[in-house]
C-alpha cells in the first residue's frame, strides 16, 4: 500500500507529507522500492536497466554516471553491466535492483527481503548502506525472515503473524513487554506461539 | 507405458490444463464474462461455418465437393507444420520441466513420447477448432451418413501426427547445433526463420512439380471429384485421408483409413528412433546462455539521459525483440504471412492477375481490400494483448514507479502500432504492384486508415489484457499459447472486416475521398473515446495487477 501497488480501503498514507492516493507521482518519488523477486526485465543488459530506471526518475547524466560507477564497483558487478541480466546469478540480480533503487537518492527505502541471495560481502555492504542511510536521518523500511539481521539493524521492529501486526516498537520495548531476556528469535517464537 | 502416461499428464498440467482450470474458476465467479466468451466463440464458428458453406456449395455444384476436403486438410497440414515449429521449440527446449525430469529414472524415449503427446494434444485444439465445423457442414451439404462423422473424428486424430512429426524433427535437427551458437536467443530466432523458409520452399517445389497442364485440368474438371487428385499430391497422407472420407460407406474407406494409420504409425516409430539422441543432446541447456562477463564500453552515450517515453519504449522493444518466444509468437506471424502470400503469388502463374488488371479498378473497393487485408494481419500481432501479461509478476512495476499509469498504458500500446506499420506498408505496396495500380490517393488513404485501425486495435487489446491479465506463468510460452484473450484479437478483426466488406459493397460508387474522410473521422472519434477512458479509468484498470 505504501508503494501504491494496493489501494487502501480507507485512510491515506503520507510519504514525507506526500499522499500516495492524492498525489501518487510526488509520493512515488519519495521512496525506492526493492521487490522480493529480482528477476526484472532479464533481457535487458545491466546498464540498460540502470539507465532505464535513471530515466524514469530523471537522474541527470553526470550524477547517474557517478552513482552507477560507485555503487556497481562497491557491489562488484561493474564488469558485468554490459551483459544481459539473464546471465546474472540471483545475487547479482539482487545487487542490480538495489543499485537501481539508490540511483535517485530516495530518502525512504522500502526493501522486501533484500538480503536473499546476496553473498556475505554484498550482504555486509548493503547492511552498512542501510545503517548509514538511517543514521543520516532517513528511513529504511524492510522485511526479513532472518531475525539476527533485524535485531542488529533495526531501531524499531514490527512482528507480523498470519497477516496481523502483533507488535511494533523497539527491541528494548519488546523485551520489556514480554519480560524475556532472550534473543529476538526466542522472543519471536514466544510471541507467535502465544498468539 | 505408465511412465509415459504419467509424464504426459504432468507436462500437460504444467502447460495447458492448469491454466484452463484457473480460468474456469474465474468464469464461475463471473457468468457475464463466460457468456461473452461463448458469444465470441459462436461468432467465430458462425463466420467459419458461413465461409466453408459457400465454398462447399460452390464446389458441390461443380461436382467437385471432395476437393474441399482435400484443400481443407492441406491447409490444416500447413497450419500444423508452421504452428508446430514454434510450439515444439517451446515445448521441447524452453520449458524448464525437462531439467526436473532428467534426474528421475525415466528413459529418454519416454520423455520424448510424453512431450510429443503434449504437442499433439495442443495441436488437436487448433485442428478441431479449424476443421470441425467445416467438416460437419460438408457432411450436411453432401448428405453424408453417420459413419462419415465418425471417420472425420478418427481422421482428425490421426492426420495431424505426421505434420507435427516433421516440424519436430526439423526443430530438433536445428537445435542440436545450438550449443555451437554464441548468442542462443539469436540462434533460435534465426533457426525458426530457416525452418519456416525450408517448409515454404518445399511446398513451392511440390507445387511446381505438380503443375497441371490445361488439358489435364479440363479432364479432371469433367470427372466427378477429379480435382482432388491434383491437390492430393502435396502431402503424403492427404490421399488416404480424403479417400477415407469420400468412400466412408464402403470397404474402400476402411482400407484407406488403414493405410493412413499404418503410414502414421511407421513414421511415428521412425521419429522416436531417430530423435532420441538428437533431442537430449540439444535439450539440456538450450535455454541457458553461457555466462560471460561483459563490461560496459565507456562511450559518450552510455550515461546520457533520455525522455521517459523514449526510455520506456526502448525497454518494451528490447523485451519483445530479444526474447525469442515473444518475438516468434507476438511479432513474427504478422510478418510471415504477407511474405508467404507474396512468395506463393509470385511463384504461381500470374495469368489471373493480368486479367484482373485489365478490369476497371474501383478505387473505393481497392481501398477496402487493402484495409481488410491489413486488419486481418493485425489480428496476428499479439503485442498489445500480451503487453501486461508478458511482464508476469513484474507487472506491478508499473504501479510503484513515478510515471502516470495513463502514460504507461500508452507507451505499452506503441510497440504494436509501430511494428504494424511494416506489414501495412508491405501489403499496400504489394497490392499496388500486383494490380499495377499506382494511385497516390489510394496509397495515402489506405496507409492512414490502416494505421488508425492499428491504433484502435492496440488500445482495445491492451484493455483486454488489463482486464484479464495472465501474470502467473512458469514459461513465457504460456503467455501467448495458453492465453484465451487471443480470441478477442480475432473477434476484433472479424468485426472490422465485416464492416469493411459492407462498406466496400455499399459505398463502391462513392468518391474515394469521401469514404476515406468519413472512415478516418469515425476511427479518430473511437480512438478519442478509448483514450478518454484510459485517462479517466487508468487507476481502476490496473486493479487486477497486484
Amino acid at each position: 500500500m505504501i508503494t501504491g501497488i494496493l489501494n487502501p480501503d480507507e485512510g491515506d498514507i503520507l510519504l514525507d507529507g506526500k499522499s500516495i492516493t492524492k498525489t501518487p507521482m510526488d509520493a512515488k518519488r519519495q521512496f525506492g522500492y526493492v521487490p522480493d523477486n529480482p528477476d526484472m526485465f532479464v533481457r535487458l543488459k545491466g546498464i540498460e536497466y540502470l539507465n532505464f530506471i535513471a530515466d524514469i526518475y530523471q537522474v541527470p547524466s553526470e550524477e547517474r554516471k557517478e552513482k552507477i560507477e560507485q555503487l556497481a564497483k562497491k557491489f562488484e558487478i561493474y564488469d558485468d553491466l554490459g551483459s544481459t541480466i539473464q546471465s546474472y546469478s540471483h545475487g547479482m540480480r539482487q545487487k542490480l535492483i538495489v543499485i537501481s533503487v539508490l540511483l535517485h537518492n530516495p530518502k525512504n527505502w522500502i526493501l522486501d527481503e533484500p538480503m536473499t541471495g546476496l553473498d556475505p560481502k554484498a550482504s555486509f555492504e548493503l547492511k552498512e548502506l542501510m545503517r548509514e542511510h538511517a543514521k543520516n536521518g532517513n528511513t529504511v523500511f524492510f522485511s526479513t525472515h532472518v531475525l539476527e539481521v533485524a535485531e542488529k539493524l533495526c531501531d524499531r521492529v514490527g512482528i507480523i503473524n498470519r497477516g496481523k501486526l502483533i507488535f511494533v516498537g523497539t527491541y528494548e520495548k519488546l523485551k520489556e513487554q514480554f519480560s524475556e531476556d532472550g534473543s529476538l528469535e526466542e522472543l519471536f517464537l514466544e510471541i507467535t506461539e502465544n498468539e | 507405458m505408465n511412465n509415459i502416461l504419467l509424464l504426459t499428464k504432468i507436462f500437460l498440467k504444467t502447460s495447458i490444463f492448469r491454466n484452463i482450470s484457473s480460468s474456469n474458476q474465474e468464469n464461475k465467479k463471473n457468468i457475464f464474462k463466460a457468456l461473452g466468451i461463448i458469444l465470441i466463440g459462436i461468432y467465430v464458428v458462425a463466420v467459419f461455418g458461413f465461409l466453408s458453406y459457400q465454398m462447399i456449395d460452390m464446389l458441390n455444384q461443380m461436382n467437385q465437393a471432395s476437393l474441399f476436403l482435400g484443400l481443407w486438410l492441406l491447409s490444416t497440414a500447413v497450419l500444423i507444420l508452421i504452428q508446430a515449429i514454434a510450439s515444439s521449440m517451446n515445448l521441447f527446449y524452453f520449458s524448464k520441466d525437462i531439467e526436473n525430469v532428467l534426474p528421475l529414472p525415466i528413459k529418454p524415449y519416454q520423455i520424448l513420447v510424453a512431450k510429443f503427446n503434449v504437442l499433439l494434444i495442443t495441436e488437436y485444439f487448433t485442428v478441431f477448432m479449424f476443421t470441425l465445423i467445416p467438416f460437419i457442414i460438408y457432411g450436411i451439404v453432401t448428405g453424408a451418413g453417420l459413419l462419415f462423422y465418425l471417420y472425420s473424428v478418427l481422421i482428425l486424430l490421426v492426420f495431424p501426427i505426421i505434420p507435427a512429426l516433421i516440424s519436430c524433427l526439423l526443430v530438433m535437427i536445428f537445435m542440436s547445433f545450438s550449443k555451437f551458437a554464441k548468442n542462443k536467443d539469436m540462434f533460435q530466432i534465426i533457426s525458426m526463420f530457416l525452418i519456416i523458409g525450408f517448409v515454404i520452399i518445399v511446398q513451392l517445389f511440390a507445387q511446381n512439380n505438380t503443375d497441371t497442364s490445361q488439358e489435364e485440368m479440363i479432364h479432371m474438371l469433367t470427372q466427378a471429384n477429379g480435382l482432388v487428385e491434383m491437390v492430393e499430391k502435396y502431402f503424403i497422407t492427404l490421399k488416404p485421408a480424403v479417400d477415407t472420407l469420400v468412400n466412408y460407406s464402403s470397404i474402400a474407406g476402411i482400407i484407406s483409413f488403414g493405410e493412413l494409420l499404418l503410414i502414421s504409425i511407421l513414421l511415428y516409430l521412425l521419429f522416436i528412433a531417430l530423435s532420441q539422441k538428437l533431442y537430449l543432446k540439444g535439450a539440456v541447456g538450450a535455454s541457458i546462455s553461457g555466462k560471460k562477463s561483459k563490461s560496459i564500453k565507456n562511450e559518450k552515450g552510455t550515461y546520457t539521459n533520455k525522455k521517459v517515453w523514449r526510455s520506456y519504449l526502448k525497454k518494451e522493444m528490447i523485451m519483445l525483440f530479444k526474447n525469442p518466444i515473444y518475438f516468434m509468437q507476438c511479432v513474427l506471424p504478422a510478418f510471415l504471412l504477407p511474405v508467404i502470400f507474396a512468395i506463393v503469388f509470385f511463384a504461381g502463374s500470374d495469368e489471373s492477375l493480368k486479367e484482373i488488371t485489365q478490369m476497371a479498378i474501383n478505387p473505393t473497393v481497392v481501398l477496402c481490400v487493402a484495409i481488410g487485408i491489413n486488419t486481418f494481419l493485425l489480428s496476428m500481432i499479439f503485442i498489445s494483448v500480451t503487453a501486461i501479461s508478458r511482464d508476469g509478476q513484474n507487472a506491478v512495476f508499473m504501479k510503484y514507479i513515478p510515471v502516470p499509469l495513463y502514460k504507461q498504458i500508452i507507451y505499452k500500446c506503441l510497440p504494436s502500432i509501430i511494428i504494424s506499420i511494416i506489414p501495412i506498408v508491405f501489403v499496400i505496396v504489394a497490392i499496388s504492384y500486383l494490380l499495377n495500380y499506382y494511385n497516390v490517393l489510394f496509397i495515402i488513404y489506405s496507409l492512414i486508415i490502416s494505421i488508425l485501425i492499428s491504433i484502435l486495435y492496440s488500445y482495445l487489446m491492451i484493455i483486454v489484457d488489463l482486464k484479464r491479465p495472465k501474470l502467473n506463468w512458469d514459461t513465457e510460452y504460456a503467455v501467448v499459447k495458453q492465453n484465451f484473450n487471443m480470441i478477442f484479437c480475432f473477434a476484433f478483426s472479424i468485426a472490422m472486416i465485416i464492416i469493411i466488406c459492407v462498406m466496400g459493397g455499399t459505398l463502391a460508387n462513392f468518391d474515394i475521398n469521401i469514404v476515406a474522410l468519413v472512415s478516418s473521422v469515425v476511427l479518430l472519434f473511437l480512438i478519442y473515446l478509448v483514450d478518454k477512458y484510459f485517462r479517466v479509468k487508468s487507476d481502476r484498470l490496473l486493479d487486477k495487477i497486484t
